[in-house]
């Protein structure tokens, strides 16, 4: 659905903000644009949009390069850029009326998609008088005015409370799974990202570090599987299991310790071991990598 | 693309409306008439016309010269200051240029906008000068505002020449607003020129080409048009104010299809 080949782009000469990006997004996907402050994300999404050129590469989406069929692609591309552009001195529904007149879209529209992201009952309230989350959501509301067809948002959870962060993640997933958009989300908010994306691109620097299914990530990151044993003696557990079986990458938190094995067929062994030492086991569990280790653990390297 | 402006000015009617600048449009229009009503009105002995004077002349010429010399540039300087600040002070340039319309359609319809804002900031003055007029004929009957009626045809045509003349400073300013973030920046260099403009307006031969004297100038010619040189109709500033209306914002289109967002 969007295809970006070997970009590069750079605000002043000889200082490379992207750097021979290339990533695909699959059709009926939600990716996640994942990348520190600074790394580049807003950049690439000006790019996709064509509000900036880039020096070199190109972006096709929908099998159009963007460069040149711009306008007819804003047509089927819904966009949040950074913070949401709302005029304050308008009413929500004012704002949403000035794009409906560019999409050729009519009133009940604008109330549906009011209705969506929840903000129906304020749709006559200045804009003025909305909480950062409320303008977050009337962003939100923009991008789907015209019921678009590939969704890009750059940081669209921002300034939501928790329950906002749950009702419009589940709005997401309605799209991709009813209405069968592409959503494309720049994020900085992990957990988030892997709740609701099935794919990710990290960049760094602008350098793409890793493109495709979390999962894949996760295989590719671990070595040997992780462990947590929960016990009475966590320090004297990690010396015997050093001197037994030569470990040394554990870590204790508080009564647990840590440790990385080969396979699981080790475990047995250690659990012997620690009893009959007088270790007491409370509790032994595997130790899942969720995608804030593995982007630190990529990013770190 | 006329659909897209037409879309764009719709657009642009929306926004303002409610807005500052809307108001700003209307109060700023009917000042100078209502400032001259009150001189008239509380000191109207001074103002008796002699027999057979009509006193609509003299009052549309005061209210003309009070507008063409500061204050009218100063109103078109602060309205397009004020009306782009809104895109510049939300930053919705970002929002704007991914709706499915080219870009020099956004750049014609708020022109357009602007320009009928203007017109009609002169029509409210001009209406207001003939509202003011006909209440001051009410109240002091010896000011003889009833026995005359204003001249309609010849004021309309000062007006429309008075629009034209400040075109050459409306695309300077527009063009200025359009692309500095910093609304301060092209109202004082507006105020600053204008300022300069009545200054050497009339000790400088070739201020009849520097755009800011160009409403100082309507009003200079419009006392002895007949006597003065003119083209079709125009005079030397009028053409000139509209050739540079025509390049300024001709310059200002290819200018704003790569304005780069930030």
């Amino acid at each position: 659905m969007i295809k970006v080949q070997n970009l590069d782009f750079s605000y002043q000469k000889g200082e490379k903000v992207i750097d021979n990006l290339s990533f695909n997004v699959p059709e009926n996907s939600i990716f996640g644009f994942l990348g520190a402050n600074g790394s580049g994300k807003t950049t690439v999404i000006r790019l996709l949009l064509n509000l900036c050129k880039p020096n070199n590469g190109e972006i096709i989406i929908q099998n159009k390069n963007i460069k040149s069929h711009s306008l007819e692609l804003y047509k089927s591309i819904g966009t949040l850029i950074e913070n949401p552009t709302c005029y304050s001195h308008l009413s929500g529904k004012g704002n949403l009326k000035l794009l409906a007149n560019f999409y050729e879209v009519g009133n009940y529209r604008i109330e549906e998609v009011l209705d969506l992201v929840g903000l129906l009952y304020a749709k006559d309230k200045k804009v003025s008088k909305y909480s950062l989350g409320m303008k977050q959501r009337l962003g939100i509301a923009s991008s789907i005015l015209h019921n678009p067809e590939i969704l890009i948002l750059d940081e669209p959870l921002n300034g939501l409370d928790p329950k906002g962060i749950a009702e419009i993640r589940n709005l997401f997933l309605k799209f991709q799974k009813e209405d069968k958009k592409t959503i494309f989300i720049s994020s900085h908010q992990l957990n988030e990202i892997e709740n609701t994306c099935s794919n990710v691109c990290i960049i760094d620097n602008g350098k793409n570090l890793f493109t495709g299914k979390i999962e894949l990530l996760k295989s590719q990151l671990s070595k040997g599987e992780s462990y947590k044993i929960n016990c009475d003696k966590p320090k004297q557990a990690k010396s015997i299991l050093s001197k037994a079986f030569g470990f040394n990458n554990m870590l204790i938190e508080n009564t647990t310790l840590i440790m990385n094995v080969e396979n699981k067929d080790v475990i047995a062994s250690c659990v012997k071991s620690l009893v009959d030492d007088d270790i007491q086991i409370f509790e032994i569990s595997k130790n899942e990598s969720n995608l804030e280790d593995l982007y630190l653990t990529l990013t770190d390297k | 693309m006329i659909n897209s402006i037409y879309k764009g000015l719709i657009a642009e009617n929306q926004k303002v409306k409610g807005s500052f600048t809307f108001w700003f449009t209307i109060l700023g229009s009917i000042l100078i008439p209502f400032v001259f009503f009150l001189v008239y009105f509380f000191r109207h002995q001074s103002f008796i016309p002699e027999e057979g004077i009509n006193p609509w002349i003299e009052f549309t010429q005061n209210n003309l010269q009070a507008i063409a010399f500061l204050l009218f540039p100063l109103h078109i300087i602060l309205t397009i200051a004020i009306n782009l600040n809104i895109e510049h002070k939300e930053n919705s340039w970002k929002k704007l240029f991914v709706l499915p319309i080219k870009r020099e359609s956004i750049f014609l319809s708020k022109l357009l906008f602007l320009l009928f804002q203007v017109f009609v900031s002169l029509l409210l003055f001009s209406l207001s000068i003939l509202f003011f007029g006909g209440v001051l004929g009410l109240t002091y009957k010896e000011l003889n505002f009833l026995e005359y009626t204003p001249d309609i045809f010849s004021f309309g045509k000062l007006i429309i020449r008075l629009f034209i003349a400040i075109l050459g400073i409306f695309s300077i300013q527009y063009v200025l607003s359009l692309f500095l973030k910093n609304i301060i920046i092209p109202i004082s260099l507006g105020v600053f020129l204008t300022i300069v403009a009545s200054l050497i307006s009339k000790g400088w031969q070739y201020s009849i080409y520097f755009p800011y004297s160009f409403p100082i100038w309507f009003f200079v010619n419009s006392t002895h048009l007949s006597k003065i040189d003119t083209y079709y109709g125009l005079t030397i500033s009028e053409i000139t104010s509209f050739a540079i209306f025509s390049i300024i914002n001709l310059i200002g289109i290819i200018m704003f299809k790569s304005k780069k967002i930030k």
